[in-house]
């Protein structure tokens, strides 16, 4: 099955995944992101020894807090950015913009189902997955809901004078729970899950290469995105060995 | 006789040479003297509490009390210059004859003794809602020695002080332990026990020697009060600074309902997700660990 190499960019037909800008938000959302887990866990558990520590290093409580919010302006920035960046590529695909990363995308369910078949044992087919898989789009659409649920509720405290105008003391503790407990899931999640899917599963281990140089090659395609991988050799003749084809035109890449 | 004119000019010039000379050097003659006096009469003391492990029983208590100073805090101490015994001032001899053996009489003694520098304070404190409990219930609510320490008694800056902002709220907590369990969970306490020092702790809200229950109109977290105290720090006053309670029990019902149920929310929110990603990677693996044993795999 999967070869060794398989996730290293090798000198073999292989397919853009990420453009630059696909890559700088992953990198705007993922930095800051470990900047604000090491800031923040401190802050919930500042009980414990390793919280005071942390505190220490980055200047007490007070400099804890200057990075965390630091760190949390550097991912609206990003989110900014993916937003704006997706807007500008939609009106320039006006008429042929299909959102591949929307739960509805094609072949999303069948694949689902082909996914928990072929891994209950129940089908020996592979999944066929389109441009994003559902564990794709799970991550995806959880960063959006993370948005609202830890951003949001981190600009009410950060203005308290704004907020309290609108808001009374007790939406805003039940708000500064809401935001540490989905943090630790974030962080629970990330760590367990997508480390899973693009570091230590097999397949990938070390690690998948996307984020770094946007490619993937066509034997994980045909893993990982077999639809995807069908419909860009209809529609498109795959390009020769050692070059990169940029499937943007039969299949348009949102973000 | 100008010699008798001449010598009394002479008497007359060195008494003043001698008048001015005490007068210069006179009261710093008499504080080295003071100190000097603390540094023999502690000496003494120390001889013997300076030992770790020196204690005593009081009257009607069964286990001991350690009478040990230790002497490096001591002497960095506020009065680290001032001999035991200004404080101490039953004490004058060995064996100490007049040493009060039961444990209330001999803080309330130790304690009394502050206000004969401090008495600016007394007043200040005696209206304050301890001072109002102690002469209500004679009983003393608060002494100076609860909030401030004994032997270790620093300026507010030096890290170590009982009164040091990230030490007020452990400080407050020795007995208003409720209320420390509820502002534990805000996050000015979060930031204030992290070593921050832009955050509130006890004593920026509700003052310290003149501090007064929330009921009465003077007081800094009184419902007309409290938005300007919170403007301390935050801007401006908001109404909405003074509504519900800042100190709040995570519990089903009360001003924490609403955080408990999301606190338990987000808790099986966290077990759900996780549970089931955790299902989906043993599957996986599960299926790669068959895919592997099968003969077309290799």
């Amino acid at each position: 099955m999967a070869d060794i190499n398989a996730g290293f960019p090798q000198n073999k037909t292989v397919y853009q995944r990420w453009n630059i800008h696909h890559r700088l938000v992953h990198f705007g959302i993922y930095a800051p992101f470990i900047l604000c887990g090491l800031t923040g866990l401190p802050i919930k558990f500042h009980h414990k020894a390793w919280a005071q520590s942390v505190a220490a290093f980055f200047g007490g409580g007070d400099g804890l807090l200057f990075w965390h919010l630091f760190a949390g302006v550097l991912i609206f920035i990003t989110c900014f950015y993916h937003l704006g960046y997706s807007a500008i590529w939609a009106m320039k695909n006006r008429g042929n913009v299909t959102i591949t990363i929307l739960p509805w995308a094609k072949g999303t369910w069948t694949a689902l189902k082909q996914y928990f078949a072929y891994q209950f044992g129940k089908s020996d087919e592979h999944p066929k997955f389109g441009r994003y898989q559902w564990k794709e789009m799970f991550d995806y659409w959880a960063v959006f809901w993370g948005m609202f649920m830890i951003g949001g509720s981190g600009l009410l405290m950060w203005f308290p004078e704004f907020t309290f105008q609108f808001f009374p003391k007790w939406f805003v503790d039940a708000y500064r729970w809401a935001h540490s407990d989905e943090a630790v899931l974030a962080v629970t999640f990330i760590f367990t899950w997508h480390f899973y899917n693009v570091h230590f599963q097999p397949d990938f281990f070390p690690m998948s290469w996307v984020w770094w140089n946007g490619n993937m090659s066509e034997e994980l395609m045909e893993l990982e995105h077999g639809l995807e991988l069908e419909m860009i050799k209809e529609k498109q003749a795959p390009a020769g060995r050692g070059t990169t084809t940029t499937p943007t035109k039969g299949f348009p890449s949102s973000g | 006789m100008g010699n008798k004119k001449g010598r009394s000019a002479i008497c007359i010039a060195l008494s003043a040479v001698l008048a001015i000379i005490l007068l210069a050097f006179g009261p710093a003659a008499f504080a080295e003297d003071l100190l000097e006096k603390s540094e023999r009469i502690n000496d003494g003391c120390l001889r013997c509490h300076a030992a770790q492990g020196l204690n005593t029983k009081f009257e009607g208590e069964t286990k001991p009390t350690s009478l040990y100073v230790d002497q490096e805090k001591y002497l960095a101490s506020m009065h680290g210059t001032m001999p035991c015994t200004y404080c101490h001032t039953n004490i004058s001899d060995y064996p100490h004859t007049n040493a009060l053996t039961e444990r209330k009489a001999f803080v309330a003694q130790v304690n009394s003794e502050c206000r004969r520098c401090h008495q600016d304070i007394t007043p200040i404190y005696n209206n304050s809602v301890h001072g109002q409990k102690n002469a209500k219930t004679g009983v003393q609510n608060a002494y100076c020695s609860d909030c401030h320490g004994i032997h270790n008694i620093y300026k507010k800056e030096v890290a170590e002080a009982t009164i040091n902002h990230n030490n007020v709220p452990h400080t407050c907590g020795n007995c208003h332990e409720e209320i420390f369990e509820q502002y534990d969970i805000d996050f000015h306490a979060k930031s204030v026990l992290l070593g921050g020092k832009d955050a509130a702790s006890c004593v920026s809200c509700h003052g310290s020697h003149e501090i007064l229950g929330p009921n009465e109109a003077a007081s800094m977290v009184s419902p007309e009060n409290t938005p300007k105290t919170c403007a301390k720090c935050h801007l401006f006053p908001l109404e909405n600074f003074a509504k519900g309670d800042m100190h709040y029990k995570l519990a089903p019902t009360g001003d924490g309902a609403v955080s408990y149920w999301t606190l338990i929310l987000f808790t099986w929110l966290l077990i759900g997700c996780i549970g089931f990603v955790l299902v989906c990677i043993l599957i996986e693996l599960r299926r790669k660990w068959i895919n592997a044993g099968r003969p077309d795999s290799h």
